[in-house]
């Protein structure tokens, strides 16, 4: 029983060792190495937009509290319109945006880092 | 050797993944192909998973061999495929076409392409698993504990795909061809 057992684990490493396949396609690794040159530069791409995204995303933070701090100590109306309902108006856009703005980069940074 | 490709590549150096691919992609190939059956779909898997293996290089801990890493990524991307393609182009267990020579001729002399051609077309007939398991198994020569590594598969599992595989594999070899043991020379 054994000794046939052994006999089938020879035959079949035997008859296995001769099923590697090669590769019929010759340019296959240039192929891939182009998507991975596509793929790299893709990703340094990304990394600079989503730098910049992050920038401009403090800048516009930063200057809508500015403005949203600045409205309301103000005292002269502004295009015919109340500094304080200027100031609420322009709020609620800013919460708004800030919002959006989050949702967007943090979709923005899950794909950077799947590309990564 | 394929730690210091591997070094390169993570320290920036794209060309020397040039290395792995030429290394690897015969065997990726063979399991690819043991999946799909079809060496253009094969071919698609293999960029898709050297080009995954690329980008996720970093993760690679160097817990497990190299290998088992790339062919767990090269084997989840070949099923993937096929689960896509619906296994609807591919019918297993078709009798192999007995081609050129007569099944005598057959038993008495196959050369050495020959039989790789048939011992081939004969692991194209099995289902997926079975061709890739005596494939990981016999040619890889990989454990069982690499195999479930590779895999995914549970060791009682892949203990009952490579018999079924053993039994499938000398059937259609012995049957169809006439082929017994001694005439492969064994």
């Amino acid at each position: 029983m054994k000794e046939t057992e052994t006999k089938d684990e020879n035959f079949f490493q035997e008859m296995m060792s001769q099923s590697k396949l090669e590769l019929p396609f010759s340019d296959f690794e240039d192929n891939v190495m182009i998507q991975i040159e596509k793929k790299i530069i893709q990703q340094s791409s990304f990394s600079k937009d989503l730098k910049l995204s992050w920038l401009f995303f403090i800048a516009g933070s930063v200057f809508g509290i500015v403005i949203s701090l600045i409205l309301p100590q103000m005292h002269k109306p502004i295009f015919g319109i109340e500094p304080n309902k200027l100031a609420i108006f322009f709020q609620i856009v800013f919460v708004s945006l800030l919002f959006a703005q989050i949702d967007i980069l943090t979709k923005f940074v899950k794909r950077v880092n799947l590309w990564k | 050797m394929d730690d210091i490709y591997i070094q390169k590549v993570l320290k920036g150096d794209a060309d020397a993944f040039r290395f792995i691919i030429r290394s690897y992609k015969d065997m990726a190939y063979s399991l690819a192909m043991s999946v799909v059956k079809d060496e253009f779909i094969a071919q698609e898997v293999l960029q898709t998973s050297f080009v995954n293996a690329f980008s996720n290089l970093a993760t690679f801990k160097g817990k497990s061999k190299f290998s088992t890493w790339l062919y767990r990524i090269v084997i989840n991307e070949a099923f993937k495929l096929l689960k896509k393609q619906g296994n609807s182009t591919i019918i297993y267990g078709e009798p192999l076409v007995n081609t050129a020579c007569e099944i005598d001729d057959f038993s008495l002399q196959i050369e050495v392409d020959d039989k790789r051609y048939y011992i081939n077309e004969a692991l194209k007939k099995l289902s997926p698993k079975e061709s890739l398991a005596l494939r990981l198994f016999y040619l890889e020569e990989n454990s069982i504990e690499e195999m479930i590594e590779i895999t995914g598969w549970t060791s009682s599992n892949i203990k009952v795909i490579l018999h079924r595989a053993r039994t499938n594999m000398k059937q259609m070899l012995e049957e169809r061809f006439s082929i017994n043991k001694n005439s492969f020379n064994l």
